[in-house]
Protein backbone atom coordinates (compact mmCIF):
# COMPACT_ATOMS: atom_id res chain seq x y z
CA UNK A 1 0.00 0.00 0.00
CA UNK A 2 2.39 2.38 0.84
CA UNK A 3 4.47 1.18 -2.35
CA UNK A 4 2.38 2.37 -4.58
CA UNK A 5 0.91 5.79 -2.61
CA UNK A 6 4.82 6.52 -2.88
CA UNK A 7 4.34 5.86 -6.62
CA UNK A 8 1.53 8.16 -7.06
CA UNK A 9 3.22 10.57 -5.38
CA UNK A 10 6.34 10.58 -7.45
CA UNK A 11 3.79 10.24 -10.52
CA UNK A 12 2.11 13.33 -9.73
CA UNK A 13 6.03 15.12 -8.94
CA UNK A 14 7.11 14.42 -12.10
CA UNK A 15 4.77 15.94 -14.28
CA UNK A 16 5.33 19.51 -12.61
CA UNK A 17 9.34 19.16 -13.70
CA UNK A 18 9.28 18.88 -17.47
CA UNK A 19 6.45 21.77 -17.17
CA UNK A 20 9.44 24.63 -16.53
CA UNK A 21 11.04 23.74 -19.91
CA UNK A 22 8.27 23.89 -21.74
CA UNK A 23 7.50 27.58 -20.60
CA UNK A 24 10.78 28.67 -21.67
CA UNK A 25 10.61 26.89 -24.61
CA UNK A 26 7.26 28.87 -25.45
CA UNK A 27 8.79 31.74 -27.31
CA UNK A 28 11.48 29.38 -29.19
CA UNK A 29 8.68 27.09 -30.54
CA UNK A 30 8.49 27.54 -33.98
CA UNK A 31 5.64 27.14 -36.16
CA UNK A 32 6.45 25.07 -38.85
CA UNK A 33 4.93 24.76 -41.96
CA UNK A 34 3.61 21.23 -43.34
CA UNK A 35 6.13 20.71 -45.80
CA UNK A 36 9.58 22.04 -45.41
CA UNK A 37 12.10 20.93 -42.82
CA UNK A 38 13.58 22.96 -39.81
CA UNK A 39 16.74 22.81 -40.85
CA UNK A 40 18.48 21.27 -44.30
CA UNK A 41 20.26 18.26 -43.53
CA UNK A 42 22.58 16.49 -45.13
CA UNK A 43 21.59 13.41 -43.43
CA UNK A 44 18.03 11.52 -43.61
CA UNK A 45 18.03 9.99 -39.66
CA UNK A 46 14.78 8.66 -38.40
CA UNK A 47 14.11 12.47 -36.39
CA UNK A 48 14.71 14.93 -39.46
CA UNK A 49 11.43 14.45 -40.87
CA UNK A 50 7.83 14.39 -39.19
CA UNK A 51 6.71 10.83 -39.48
CA UNK A 52 3.51 11.93 -41.92
CA UNK A 53 5.67 13.07 -44.56
CA UNK A 54 5.46 11.31 -47.24
CA UNK A 55 2.62 9.20 -46.96
CA UNK A 56 -0.24 10.96 -48.22
CA UNK A 57 -0.71 9.75 -52.06
CA UNK A 58 -2.13 12.20 -54.04
CA UNK A 59 -4.81 10.83 -56.28
CA UNK A 60 -7.31 12.84 -57.91
CA UNK A 61 -11.03 13.37 -56.80
CA UNK A 62 -12.35 11.87 -60.31
CA UNK A 63 -9.89 9.27 -60.49
CA UNK A 64 -11.03 8.00 -57.17
CA UNK A 65 -14.48 7.95 -58.04
CA UNK A 66 -13.74 6.50 -61.34
CA UNK A 67 -11.67 3.46 -59.54
CA UNK A 68 -14.61 2.81 -56.45
CA UNK A 69 -17.19 3.01 -59.52
CA UNK A 70 -15.55 -0.09 -61.53
CA UNK A 71 -14.86 -2.28 -58.94
CA UNK A 72 -18.25 -1.85 -57.56
CA UNK A 73 -19.78 -2.77 -60.97
CA UNK A 74 -17.73 -5.23 -61.26
CA UNK A 75 -19.21 -6.97 -58.17
CA UNK A 76 -23.00 -6.28 -58.86
CA UNK A 77 -22.26 -8.22 -61.88
CA UNK A 78 -20.89 -11.42 -60.38
CA UNK A 79 -23.15 -11.29 -57.70
CA UNK A 80 -26.22 -10.72 -59.90
CA UNK A 81 -25.00 -13.74 -62.08
CA UNK A 82 -24.16 -15.70 -58.79
CA UNK A 83 -21.00 -16.34 -60.33
CA UNK A 84 -19.30 -16.97 -57.14
CA UNK A 85 -18.05 -19.74 -55.61
CA UNK A 86 -18.34 -20.81 -52.04
CA UNK A 87 -19.25 -17.80 -49.54
CA UNK A 88 -17.94 -17.32 -45.88
CA UNK A 89 -19.37 -14.79 -43.17
CA UNK A 90 -18.95 -13.33 -40.18
CA UNK A 91 -21.91 -13.45 -37.89
CA UNK A 92 -22.84 -12.22 -34.08
CA UNK A 93 -23.82 -15.00 -32.68
CA UNK A 94 -24.37 -15.58 -28.55
CA UNK A 95 -22.43 -12.65 -28.02
CA UNK A 96 -19.35 -13.95 -29.92
CA UNK A 97 -18.04 -13.42 -33.69
CA UNK A 98 -17.98 -16.33 -35.94
CA UNK A 99 -16.44 -17.11 -39.28
CA UNK A 100 -18.93 -19.41 -40.97
CA UNK A 101 -19.49 -21.43 -44.23
CA UNK A 102 -21.69 -23.60 -45.69
CA UNK A 103 -22.42 -27.11 -43.44
CA UNK A 104 -20.25 -26.50 -40.63
CA UNK A 105 -21.09 -26.80 -36.90
CA UNK A 106 -20.65 -24.27 -34.21
CA UNK A 107 -21.45 -25.13 -30.55
CA UNK A 108 -23.26 -22.15 -28.19
CA UNK A 109 -22.70 -22.53 -24.92
CA UNK A 110 -26.15 -21.78 -23.54
CA UNK A 111 -29.94 -22.30 -23.83
CA UNK A 112 -31.66 -20.95 -27.11
CA UNK A 113 -35.33 -21.21 -27.50
CA UNK A 114 -35.68 -23.55 -30.63
CA UNK A 115 -36.19 -26.50 -30.63
CA UNK A 116 -34.08 -30.01 -32.37
CA UNK A 117 -34.28 -29.72 -36.01
CA UNK A 118 -36.01 -25.91 -35.72
CA UNK A 119 -34.33 -23.57 -38.69
CA UNK A 120 -32.36 -20.23 -37.43
CA UNK A 121 -32.02 -17.00 -39.13
CA UNK A 122 -29.02 -15.05 -38.22
CA UNK A 123 -29.60 -11.49 -38.51
CA UNK A 124 -26.06 -9.69 -37.31
CA UNK A 125 -23.76 -10.56 -40.54
CA UNK A 126 -20.77 -8.36 -40.27
CA UNK A 127 -18.88 -9.36 -43.41
CA UNK A 128 -19.51 -11.76 -46.77
CA UNK A 129 -16.80 -13.08 -48.74
CA UNK A 130 -16.36 -15.13 -51.62
CA UNK A 131 -13.10 -15.76 -54.02
CA UNK A 132 -13.03 -12.58 -55.69
CA UNK A 133 -14.62 -9.94 -53.49
CA UNK A 134 -15.55 -9.09 -49.53
CA UNK A 135 -18.27 -6.95 -48.47
CA UNK A 136 -17.86 -5.45 -45.29
CA UNK A 137 -20.39 -3.94 -43.12
CA UNK A 138 -19.99 -1.40 -41.33
CA UNK A 139 -20.70 -2.42 -38.51
CA UNK A 140 -23.66 -4.68 -40.07
CA UNK A 141 -24.62 -5.75 -43.71
CA UNK A 142 -28.57 -5.50 -44.70
CA UNK A 143 -30.78 -8.46 -44.06
CA UNK A 144 -31.94 -7.76 -47.15
CA UNK A 145 -28.62 -8.26 -48.64
CA UNK A 146 -27.39 -11.61 -46.88
CA UNK A 147 -29.46 -14.28 -45.31
CA UNK A 148 -27.60 -17.05 -42.95
CA UNK A 149 -29.84 -19.75 -41.97
CA UNK A 150 -28.81 -22.57 -39.52
CA UNK A 151 -30.59 -25.99 -37.77
CA UNK A 152 -30.35 -26.41 -34.04
CA UNK A 153 -28.90 -29.74 -33.93
CA UNK A 154 -28.20 -30.88 -30.21
CA UNK A 155 -28.86 -29.63 -26.99
CA UNK A 156 -26.65 -31.51 -24.25
CA UNK A 157 -24.56 -30.26 -21.20
CA UNK A 158 -21.22 -29.47 -21.48
CA UNK A 159 -18.78 -31.95 -19.05
CA UNK A 160 -18.66 -31.33 -16.11
CA UNK A 161 -15.72 -28.64 -15.32
CA UNK A 162 -14.35 -28.19 -11.94
CA UNK A 163 -14.02 -25.08 -10.14
CA UNK A 164 -11.60 -25.12 -6.97
CA UNK A 165 -10.76 -22.30 -4.68
CA UNK A 166 -7.97 -23.06 -2.16
CA UNK A 167 -5.70 -20.64 0.48
CA UNK A 168 -3.06 -22.02 2.53
CA UNK A 169 -2.71 -22.16 5.51
CA UNK A 170 -5.81 -20.78 5.79
CA UNK A 171 -7.62 -24.12 6.03
CA UNK A 172 -10.38 -22.50 2.82
CA UNK A 173 -11.32 -24.99 0.37
CA UNK A 174 -14.68 -25.05 -2.16
CA UNK A 175 -14.84 -27.72 -4.97
CA UNK A 176 -18.08 -27.23 -7.26
CA UNK A 177 -18.93 -29.05 -10.93
CA UNK A 178 -20.12 -26.82 -13.11
CA UNK A 179 -22.30 -28.53 -15.85
CA UNK A 180 -23.19 -25.97 -18.73
CA UNK A 181 -25.96 -26.32 -21.35
CA UNK A 182 -24.83 -26.58 -24.75
CA UNK A 183 -26.55 -25.60 -28.16
CA UNK A 184 -24.96 -27.52 -31.40
CA UNK A 185 -25.92 -25.64 -34.44
CA UNK A 186 -25.10 -26.81 -38.35
CA UNK A 187 -24.94 -23.95 -41.02
CA UNK A 188 -27.09 -24.86 -43.81
CA UNK A 189 -26.52 -21.98 -46.43
CA UNK A 190 -25.33 -18.53 -46.59
CA UNK A 191 -27.13 -16.60 -49.52
CA UNK A 192 -26.71 -13.56 -51.08
CA UNK A 193 -29.07 -11.38 -52.71
CA UNK A 194 -28.95 -9.40 -56.13
CA UNK A 195 -28.95 -5.97 -55.35
CA UNK A 196 -26.44 -3.50 -53.66
CA UNK A 197 -26.44 -0.30 -53.91
CA UNK B 1 -11.84 -33.38 -13.65
CA UNK B 2 -9.27 -31.50 -15.61
CA UNK B 3 -8.83 -30.81 -19.35
CA UNK B 4 -5.31 -33.63 -19.44
CA UNK B 5 -6.72 -36.19 -17.45
CA UNK B 6 -9.86 -36.53 -19.03
CA UNK B 7 -10.24 -37.76 -23.04
CA UNK B 8 -11.33 -35.31 -25.62
CA UNK B 9 -12.62 -35.00 -28.93
CA UNK B 10 -13.48 -32.67 -31.48
CA UNK B 11 -17.12 -31.55 -32.42
CA UNK B 12 -19.21 -33.29 -34.79
CA UNK B 13 -22.03 -34.50 -35.58
CA UNK B 14 -23.05 -38.36 -36.60
CA UNK B 15 -23.25 -38.56 -40.12
CA UNK B 16 -23.80 -34.73 -40.58
CA UNK B 17 -27.06 -34.91 -39.35
CA UNK B 18 -28.46 -31.32 -40.39
CA UNK B 19 -27.27 -30.64 -43.58
CA UNK B 20 -29.63 -32.22 -45.06
CA UNK B 21 -32.68 -33.34 -42.96
CA UNK B 22 -32.56 -33.47 -39.20
CA UNK B 23 -33.13 -36.75 -37.49
CA UNK B 24 -33.62 -36.87 -33.84
CA UNK B 25 -30.53 -39.31 -32.65
CA UNK B 26 -31.99 -41.48 -29.68
CA UNK B 27 -33.54 -44.49 -31.33
CA UNK B 28 -34.76 -46.67 -28.15
CA UNK B 29 -35.77 -45.95 -24.92
CA UNK B 30 -36.41 -48.57 -21.99
CA UNK B 31 -38.14 -47.84 -18.70
CA UNK B 32 -37.10 -50.36 -15.79
CA UNK B 33 -39.14 -49.92 -12.90
CA UNK B 34 -40.84 -52.16 -10.12
CA UNK B 35 -43.99 -52.00 -9.75
CA UNK B 36 -44.07 -52.09 -5.83
CA UNK B 37 -40.75 -50.28 -5.28
CA UNK B 38 -40.49 -46.94 -3.30
CA UNK B 39 -38.17 -45.49 -5.29
CA UNK B 40 -39.95 -46.30 -8.36
CA UNK B 41 -42.38 -44.25 -6.97
CA UNK B 42 -42.24 -40.92 -9.49
CA UNK B 43 -41.63 -43.62 -12.62
CA UNK B 44 -45.25 -45.37 -11.90
CA UNK B 45 -46.66 -41.81 -11.64
CA UNK B 46 -44.81 -40.62 -14.56
CA UNK B 47 -46.01 -43.88 -16.74
CA UNK B 48 -49.38 -43.00 -15.58
CA UNK B 49 -49.52 -39.42 -16.93
CA UNK B 50 -46.63 -38.59 -19.32
CA UNK B 51 -45.37 -41.62 -20.95
CA UNK B 52 -48.31 -41.17 -24.22
CA UNK B 53 -47.35 -37.92 -25.12
CA UNK B 54 -43.89 -38.49 -24.66
CA UNK B 55 -43.92 -41.31 -27.04
CA UNK B 56 -46.37 -39.26 -29.61
CA UNK B 57 -44.07 -36.33 -29.11
CA UNK B 58 -40.92 -38.01 -30.39
CA UNK B 59 -42.60 -40.84 -33.22
CA UNK B 60 -39.06 -41.36 -34.27
CA UNK B 61 -37.85 -42.43 -31.02
CA UNK B 62 -39.41 -46.42 -29.72
CA UNK B 63 -40.19 -46.40 -25.96
CA UNK B 64 -40.25 -49.86 -23.92
CA UNK B 65 -41.80 -50.24 -20.28
CA UNK B 66 -40.50 -53.33 -18.45
CA UNK B 67 -41.59 -53.74 -15.36
CA UNK B 68 -39.30 -55.77 -13.29
CA UNK B 69 -38.52 -56.82 -9.85
CA UNK B 70 -35.65 -54.66 -9.59
CA UNK B 71 -34.40 -52.69 -6.55
CA UNK B 72 -33.39 -49.46 -8.55
CA UNK B 73 -35.26 -47.93 -11.41
CA UNK B 74 -33.40 -47.23 -14.55
CA UNK B 75 -33.74 -45.29 -18.06
CA UNK B 76 -31.93 -47.13 -20.70
CA UNK B 77 -31.19 -44.97 -23.73
CA UNK B 78 -29.86 -46.06 -26.75
CA UNK B 79 -28.64 -44.06 -29.83
CA UNK B 80 -28.10 -43.96 -33.57
CA UNK B 81 -24.15 -44.67 -33.58
CA UNK B 82 -24.63 -47.14 -30.51
CA UNK B 83 -24.10 -45.65 -27.52
CA UNK B 84 -26.19 -47.04 -24.08
CA UNK B 85 -26.43 -44.04 -21.62
CA UNK B 86 -27.98 -45.39 -18.40
CA UNK B 87 -29.70 -43.15 -15.79
CA UNK B 88 -30.71 -43.83 -12.12
CA UNK B 89 -34.19 -42.35 -11.71
CA UNK B 90 -34.43 -43.53 -8.21
CA UNK B 91 -36.74 -41.08 -6.01
CA UNK B 92 -37.59 -38.97 -8.66
CA UNK B 93 -40.24 -36.74 -9.31
CA UNK B 94 -42.67 -37.13 -12.07
CA UNK B 95 -42.08 -33.96 -13.49
CA UNK B 96 -37.96 -34.42 -13.17
CA UNK B 97 -38.18 -37.57 -15.15
CA UNK B 98 -39.88 -35.86 -18.17
CA UNK B 99 -36.91 -33.45 -18.27
CA UNK B 100 -34.66 -35.91 -18.33
CA UNK B 101 -36.21 -37.58 -20.94
CA UNK B 102 -36.73 -34.26 -23.12
CA UNK B 103 -32.75 -33.86 -22.55
CA UNK B 104 -31.90 -37.23 -23.51
CA UNK B 105 -33.75 -36.84 -26.72
CA UNK B 106 -32.08 -33.46 -27.42
CA UNK B 107 -28.72 -35.09 -27.39
CA UNK B 108 -26.85 -37.33 -29.77
CA UNK B 109 -25.08 -40.01 -28.75
CA UNK B 110 -21.15 -38.37 -29.01
CA UNK B 111 -19.71 -38.63 -25.19
CA UNK B 112 -19.81 -35.90 -22.84
CA UNK B 113 -16.30 -35.30 -22.32
CA UNK B 114 -13.87 -32.07 -23.92
CA UNK B 115 -14.43 -30.29 -26.70
CA UNK B 116 -11.34 -29.07 -28.01
CA UNK B 117 -12.55 -26.05 -30.23
CA UNK B 118 -16.49 -25.08 -30.15
CA UNK B 119 -16.57 -24.96 -34.15
CA UNK B 120 -16.02 -27.56 -37.14
CA UNK B 121 -15.50 -26.56 -40.88
CA UNK B 122 -15.16 -28.98 -43.05
CA UNK B 123 -13.20 -26.11 -45.94
CA UNK B 124 -11.90 -23.71 -43.95
CA UNK B 125 -10.52 -21.89 -46.89
CA UNK B 126 -12.01 -20.82 -49.49
CA UNK B 127 -9.34 -17.60 -50.89
CA UNK B 128 -6.75 -20.19 -50.06
CA UNK B 129 -4.81 -20.71 -47.09
CA UNK B 130 -1.84 -18.08 -46.47
CA UNK B 131 1.59 -19.47 -47.23
CA UNK B 132 5.06 -17.41 -46.85
CA UNK B 133 4.80 -16.90 -50.63
CA UNK B 134 0.79 -15.62 -50.75
CA UNK B 135 1.64 -12.11 -50.35
CA UNK B 136 4.64 -11.88 -52.16
CA UNK B 137 5.51 -10.44 -55.65
CA UNK B 138 7.66 -13.00 -57.81
CA UNK B 139 11.31 -11.63 -57.44
CA UNK B 140 11.97 -13.87 -60.72
CA UNK B 141 10.80 -13.27 -63.88
CA UNK B 142 8.58 -16.07 -65.34
CA UNK B 143 10.74 -18.70 -66.66
CA UNK B 144 10.39 -19.00 -70.21
CA UNK B 145 12.48 -20.83 -73.29
CA UNK B 146 15.72 -18.59 -73.97
CA UNK B 147 15.15 -17.16 -77.75
CA UNK B 148 18.21 -18.28 -79.79
CA UNK B 149 20.17 -15.25 -80.90
CA UNK B 150 21.87 -15.68 -83.97
CA UNK B 151 25.37 -14.51 -83.12
CA UNK C 1 -15.03 -67.54 30.31
CA UNK C 2 -17.43 -65.39 28.24
CA UNK C 3 -16.38 -61.92 27.11
CA UNK C 4 -18.90 -59.54 26.10
CA UNK C 5 -17.44 -56.00 25.98
CA UNK C 6 -15.45 -57.59 22.98
CA UNK C 7 -17.83 -56.57 20.33
CA UNK C 8 -18.09 -53.50 21.83
CA UNK C 9 -14.61 -52.57 20.87
CA UNK C 10 -14.53 -53.28 17.01
CA UNK C 11 -15.13 -50.30 15.11
CA UNK C 12 -17.13 -49.99 11.81
CA UNK C 13 -15.44 -47.03 10.27
CA UNK C 14 -17.77 -47.45 7.18
CA UNK C 15 -17.89 -50.00 4.16
CA UNK C 16 -17.09 -46.67 0.87
CA UNK C 17 -13.41 -46.03 1.65
CA UNK C 18 -12.41 -47.98 -1.39
CA UNK C 19 -14.60 -45.90 -3.56
CA UNK C 20 -13.72 -42.77 -2.18
CA UNK C 21 -10.58 -43.11 -2.50
CA UNK C 22 -10.64 -44.73 -6.13
CA UNK C 23 -12.35 -41.16 -6.44
CA UNK C 24 -9.43 -39.06 -5.88
CA UNK C 25 -6.69 -41.52 -7.51
CA UNK C 26 -8.86 -41.36 -10.87
CA UNK C 27 -7.43 -37.94 -11.43
CA UNK C 28 -3.96 -38.52 -10.35
CA UNK C 29 -3.61 -41.27 -13.28
CA UNK C 30 -1.84 -39.42 -15.04
CA UNK C 31 1.31 -37.78 -13.10
CA UNK C 32 4.25 -38.85 -12.20
CA UNK C 33 5.63 -40.54 -9.27
CA UNK C 34 4.18 -41.90 -6.00
CA UNK C 35 1.36 -39.21 -6.59
CA UNK C 36 -0.55 -41.38 -8.95
CA UNK C 37 -0.34 -44.28 -6.41
CA UNK C 38 -0.47 -43.15 -2.77
CA UNK C 39 -3.21 -41.47 -1.49
CA UNK C 40 -2.10 -38.88 1.02
CA UNK C 41 0.14 -37.88 -1.96
CA UNK C 42 -2.67 -37.75 -4.25
CA UNK C 43 -4.89 -35.51 -2.84
CA UNK C 44 -2.34 -32.46 -2.34
CA UNK C 45 -1.61 -33.18 -6.05
CA UNK C 46 -5.06 -33.50 -7.63
CA UNK C 47 -6.26 -30.16 -5.93
CA UNK C 48 -3.20 -28.48 -6.77
CA UNK C 49 -4.49 -29.51 -10.75
CA UNK C 50 -8.13 -28.15 -9.95
CA UNK C 51 -6.74 -25.04 -8.61
CA UNK C 52 -4.22 -24.47 -11.90
CA UNK C 53 -7.10 -25.53 -13.73
CA UNK C 54 -9.87 -22.96 -12.66
CA UNK C 55 -6.75 -19.93 -13.03
CA UNK C 56 -5.82 -21.28 -16.19
CA UNK C 57 -9.32 -21.06 -17.81
CA UNK C 58 -8.81 -17.18 -17.24
CA UNK C 59 -5.21 -17.27 -18.08
CA UNK C 60 -6.51 -19.09 -21.65
CA UNK C 61 -8.29 -15.71 -22.20
CA UNK C 62 -5.74 -13.29 -21.99
CA UNK C 63 -3.01 -15.98 -24.12
CA UNK C 64 -5.25 -16.21 -26.90
CA UNK C 65 -5.96 -12.73 -27.31
CA UNK C 66 -2.08 -11.59 -26.97
CA UNK C 67 -1.85 -14.58 -29.93
CA UNK C 68 -4.27 -13.06 -32.59
CA UNK C 69 -2.87 -9.88 -31.71
CA UNK C 70 1.02 -11.09 -32.57
CA UNK C 71 -0.94 -12.55 -35.83
CA UNK C 72 -2.79 -9.67 -36.64
CA UNK C 73 0.65 -7.43 -36.24
CA UNK C 74 2.63 -9.62 -38.43
CA UNK C 75 0.07 -10.33 -41.47
CA UNK C 76 -0.49 -6.21 -41.12
CA UNK C 77 3.16 -5.57 -41.73
CA UNK C 78 3.44 -7.99 -44.95
CA UNK C 79 0.96 -5.18 -46.09
CA UNK C 80 2.87 -2.06 -44.98
CA UNK C 81 0.72 -1.03 -42.00
CA UNK C 82 1.52 -1.40 -38.07
CA UNK C 83 -1.34 -3.24 -35.87
CA UNK C 84 -2.32 -0.26 -33.92
CA UNK C 85 -2.59 1.46 -37.01
CA UNK C 86 -4.63 -1.20 -38.50
CA UNK C 87 -7.09 -1.80 -35.41
CA UNK C 88 -7.37 2.22 -34.96
CA UNK C 89 -8.63 2.78 -38.11
CA UNK C 90 -10.67 -0.21 -38.54
CA UNK C 91 -13.05 1.20 -35.54
CA UNK C 92 -12.88 4.36 -37.20
CA UNK C 93 -14.32 3.19 -40.17
CA UNK C 94 -17.22 1.13 -38.08
CA UNK C 95 -16.43 -2.14 -38.59
CA UNK C 96 -16.46 -4.21 -35.77
CA UNK C 97 -14.80 -7.22 -36.41
CA UNK C 98 -12.99 -8.58 -33.21
CA UNK C 99 -9.26 -9.52 -33.03
CA UNK C 100 -9.84 -13.48 -33.50
CA UNK C 101 -12.25 -13.31 -36.65
CA UNK C 102 -9.18 -11.26 -38.25
CA UNK C 103 -6.89 -13.22 -37.32
CA UNK C 104 -8.23 -15.99 -38.93
CA UNK C 105 -9.14 -14.28 -41.91
CA UNK C 106 -5.24 -13.14 -42.23
CA UNK C 107 -4.89 -16.80 -41.94
CA UNK C 108 -7.34 -18.55 -44.37
CA UNK C 109 -8.95 -15.73 -46.41
CA UNK C 110 -5.59 -13.38 -47.32
CA UNK C 111 -7.38 -11.60 -49.99
CA UNK C 112 -10.47 -9.82 -47.67
CA UNK C 113 -7.44 -9.85 -45.62
CA UNK C 114 -5.60 -7.36 -47.88
CA UNK C 115 -9.30 -5.45 -48.40
CA UNK C 116 -9.20 -4.59 -44.78
CA UNK C 117 -5.58 -3.19 -44.70
CA UNK C 118 -6.52 -0.87 -47.80
CA UNK C 119 -9.61 0.34 -46.42
CA UNK C 120 -7.88 1.10 -42.86
CA UNK C 121 -4.74 2.50 -44.79
CA UNK C 122 -7.32 4.68 -46.86
CA UNK C 123 -8.99 6.31 -43.53
CA UNK C 124 -5.39 6.62 -42.52
CA UNK C 125 -4.64 9.16 -45.14
CA UNK C 126 -7.90 10.81 -44.79
CA UNK C 127 -7.01 11.81 -41.25
CA UNK C 128 -4.04 12.53 -42.08
CA UNK C 129 -5.13 14.71 -44.73
CA UNK C 130 -7.63 16.35 -42.62
CA UNK C 131 -5.70 16.96 -40.03
CA UNK C 132 -2.27 18.33 -42.14
CA UNK C 133 -5.04 20.90 -43.90
CA UNK C 134 -3.80 22.93 -46.80
CA UNK C 135 -0.66 24.17 -45.21
CA UNK C 136 -2.01 27.41 -44.97
CA UNK C 137 -2.53 29.20 -41.26
CA UNK C 138 -6.29 29.69 -40.20
CA UNK C 139 -7.49 33.08 -40.80
CA UNK C 140 -6.86 36.23 -38.16
CA UNK C 141 -3.72 34.01 -36.95
CA UNK C 142 -0.51 35.41 -37.73
CA UNK C 143 2.71 33.26 -37.13
CA UNK C 144 6.45 33.95 -37.06
CA UNK C 145 9.17 31.57 -37.28
CA UNK C 146 11.79 32.75 -34.19
CA UNK C 147 14.97 30.72 -34.64
CA UNK C 148 18.16 31.11 -31.63
CA UNK C 149 21.34 31.57 -32.38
Amino acid sequence: MALTRGAGLWRTCCRLVPRQPLLLSAAVRTQSTVSGDLLPCPVQTSLSSPPWQGKTVLVSEEEERSRHAAVVDTVNQLIHKQDFGRLFAVVHFAGRQWKVTNEDLIQIENHIDAECGERIRMEKVLLVGAEEFTLIGRPLLGKDLVRVDATVIEKTESWPKINMVFWKRHRYQRKKIIIQPQTVLRINSIELAPRLT
Amino acid sequence: MTARGTPSRFLKSVLQNGVGRYVCQLKRISIIFSKKGQGSLGIRDFIEEGVVDYAKKNPTTVVYVSPQPCRIPKIVAEYMNGTVREEIVTNKTSPQISELLAKMTNQSGLDIIRIRKPFHTDSPSIQGQWHPFTNRPPSIDPIRPKKEDSQ
Amino acid sequence: MVFLSLSCWIRNRGPDRYWKVQEVLKHARHFRGRKNRCYSLAVLAVRRAFVYATKARRFKKRNMRTLWITRIAAASREHGMKYPALMHNLTKTSVQLNRRVICDLAITEPRSFLSLAKLARARQQEGLRAALGDGKEPPGVLSRVVVLQ
